[in-house]
């Protein structure tokens, strides 16, 4: 299986050092060719099952909690009053 | 002080209003004194007495406390899933499985070690290092629920929430000798649980014995508008089912579990614990299932697949990990993305963006989800013959640190008894049921969506023929580290990473 692993890389938004790139490429080639088992199956008329259980979509009341955002944005690594501070844009 | 079972804790705090807090205290000092050589906690609750005596009068725990998985949010308490990324994040909110415990009068003793994200089934994948199996130290305890089955064999908690996606209960509970649960997908609400899988992920005890399971099952399990894929099914009695006869009941060993692969001693064991079922008026037969080479591979596409869309939210902002900025968007959510997260975790992204992306899509993802499928309906269609189905829990007995993880896919495979479950939403149990060359062994117990309550009273009938209650963990001593665990274990120490338990009291 071809394996681009700057695409991947760039899907993935991660950063890998030139010692990891040549390790996940190894790993990733093993684990790859095991999985190779499923594309020989012939598995037309077969449904995807995407979750167990099957359950219904069911919704909760469209209600505010009362929890203290100042709580909750303590969580935050840098922030301006109530403002999440990111990188610049490109 | 004695080491309780959590049944045994609940009766004794019943009656006296200070056991709770001493025995809080006493853990406490019991895990500083062993754990730094099995390494099962990554933070502790140095409150837990003080909120254990304020806790005495509320049932039915009284205090009692309990130790959680680190994927599980706990409020007021750093919660990392065992990763670097999310270092310093303290949850503004309690998991549902947590509140109800807490409200349920359980005090939190501490957070435990884990693989990363529940990357891994030997708990070595962890940003704070390894755990180590407290029946021998140059051993895994199994993962991705390391420390929470570890401190619970090792007496440094009367039980443990943890959390299962392909067998992170099951596995390290087989590994430590203790019982693990995991529940039908939906039987217990998600919210507050660190994705790693959302279609399979669920939380389960571990204890050292059948009742704790269905005490604690009983406390978490039930629909939680939180959670839209907790099931509104009504819940069984659990305790009562400790109580239920088994006899004439229909089991079935799974052919293709016990065969080729499966290790000699644990195949051994295996056996004498059918044959002790059996002993108790149960017509155990043989079932043979198809699908079950394909489930191992259905279950890490679809695994990683999830994985890499849930991981996508760690982007070093809103919470965690969050170094210096300095570039464009892009490039500073690489950066803390490859800074943060460990190697199995990458390579499980990697993994699931390749199985997502255009090209790879229909012959590798949608592929899994149609073996999931014929799973699902072969393991249903035996169900509907059987009550539970029969397996051991692991093929190997606890490998060495370092035996399984320098090849990703001799890792994987030690999942091949535990993902069938997971793929069908089933719930399973793992059941101690010997030793062999002094490391336990346990067999699984598969049964119908929503019927716990089957594993429950036969893991109970089990648990009594073989003599009560798990043991408390006694390590041989006749295997020393090796050379090789010496420098692991230094590594581990100079990097830096093992952290000591933060002192975080829960507002």
């Amino acid at each position: 299986m071809s394996l681009d692993l700057d695409h991947l890389k760039r899907l993935a938004m991660l950063e890998l050092s030139a010692d990891e790139e040549a390790e996940v490429r190894r790993r990733l080639s093993k684990i790859l060719e095991y999985l190779g088992k499923l594309r020989s199956l012939d598995l037309s008329g077969v449904e995807p099952m995407y979750a167990a259980g099957e359950a219904e979509a069911s919704y909760r009341p469209d209600v505010p909690e009362s929890r203290d955002p100042d709580e909750v944005l303590r969580v935050v690594p840098r922030r301006k009053d109530r403002y999440v501070r990111g990188p610049k844009m490109a | 002080m004695r080491i309780p079972t959590l049944w045994e804790a609940v009766r004794e705090a019943e009656s006296d209003p200070r056991y709770s807090e001493e025995l809080a205290h006493h853990l406490l000092e019991r895990i500083r004194s062993m754990d730094p050589s099995l390494n099962s906690f990554i933070a502790l609750n140095d409150a837990a007495p003080e909120q254990a005596r304020s806790l005495a009068g509320v049932g039915p725990l009284h205090g009692v406390p309990v130790a959680v998985k680190d994927s599980i949010s706990t409020r007021g308490l750093e919660t990392t899933a065992g990763s670097r990324i999310l270092r310093g994040y303290v949850p503004p909110y309690d998991a549902t499985a947590v509140a109800r415990l807490r409200s349920a009068g359980a005090v939190v003793l501490g957070k435990t070690n884990m693989d990363e994200f529940s990357m891994g089934s030997t708990g070595e994948n962890s940003a704070f290092g390894p755990t180590r199996n407290p029946w021998d130290a140059s051993r895994v305890p199994g993962g991705s629920s390391s420390g929470s089955a570890a401190a619970v064999a090792a007496g440094l908690a009367p039980a443990a929430l943890g959390a299962d996606t392909g067998g992170s209960v099951r596995c390290p509970a087989s590994f430590t000798g203790t019982f693990g649960l995991r529940p039908s997908y939906g039987r217990v609400s998600r919210y507050g649980l660190i994705a790693y899988a959302s279609s399979m992920d669920q939380i389960g005890p571990i204890a050292r014995s059948t009742r704790d399971l269905a005490i604690i099952l009983s406390i978490v399990a039930g629909r939680d508008p939180m959670d839209s894929t907790s099931s509104p099914a009504p819940l069984q009695d659990y305790m009562g089912a400790l109580e239920r006869d088994v006899s004439g009941w229909k089991v079935a060993v799974v052919k293709e579990m016990v065969g080729p692969g499966v290790d000699d001693h644990v195949q051994r064991e295996f056996w004498r614990a059918v044959d002790t079922i059996s002993g108790l008026g149960v017509d155990v037969e043989e079932v043979s299932l198809r699908w079950l080479d394909e489930a191992l591979a259905s279950y890490y596409v679809i695994a990683s697949a999830e994985a890499s869309s849930n991981l996508a939210r760690y982007d070093g902002l809103r919470y965690g990990l969050s170094p210096q900025q300095s570039g464009d968007w892009r490039s500073y959510f690489a950066k803390v993305r490859g800074e943060g997260f460990g190697r199995e975790v990458k390579i499980r992204i990697m993994l699931g963006t390749y199985v997502l992306s255009a090209g790879f899509y229909e012959e590798l993802y949608l592929k899994a989800l149609k073996v999931r499928r014929l799973v699902t309906d072969e393991l249903s269609l035996a169900l509907k013959r059987y009550s539970l189905l029969l397996s051991p829990t692991m093929p190997v007995l606890p490998p060495r640190l370092g035996e399984r993880t320098a090849d990703p896919l001799s890792m994987y495979m030690m999942d091949v008894e535990t993902v069938p479950a997971s793929l069908a939403g089933l719930p399973a149990i793992s059941v101690p049921v010997g030793r062999a060359a002094g490391l336990p062994v346990g067999i699984q117990l598969v049964g119908r969506s929503m019927d716990e309550g089957s594993l429950l009273a036969m893991s109970a009938r089990l648990e009594e023929a073989l003599g009560g209650p798990a043991p408390i963990a006694s390590p041989r001593c006749s295997s020393p580290p090796s050379k090789y665990q010496v420098i692991l274990a230094s590594l581990h120490l100079s990097t830096g990473d093992k952290r000591s338990p933060s002192p975080t009291g829960i507002p």
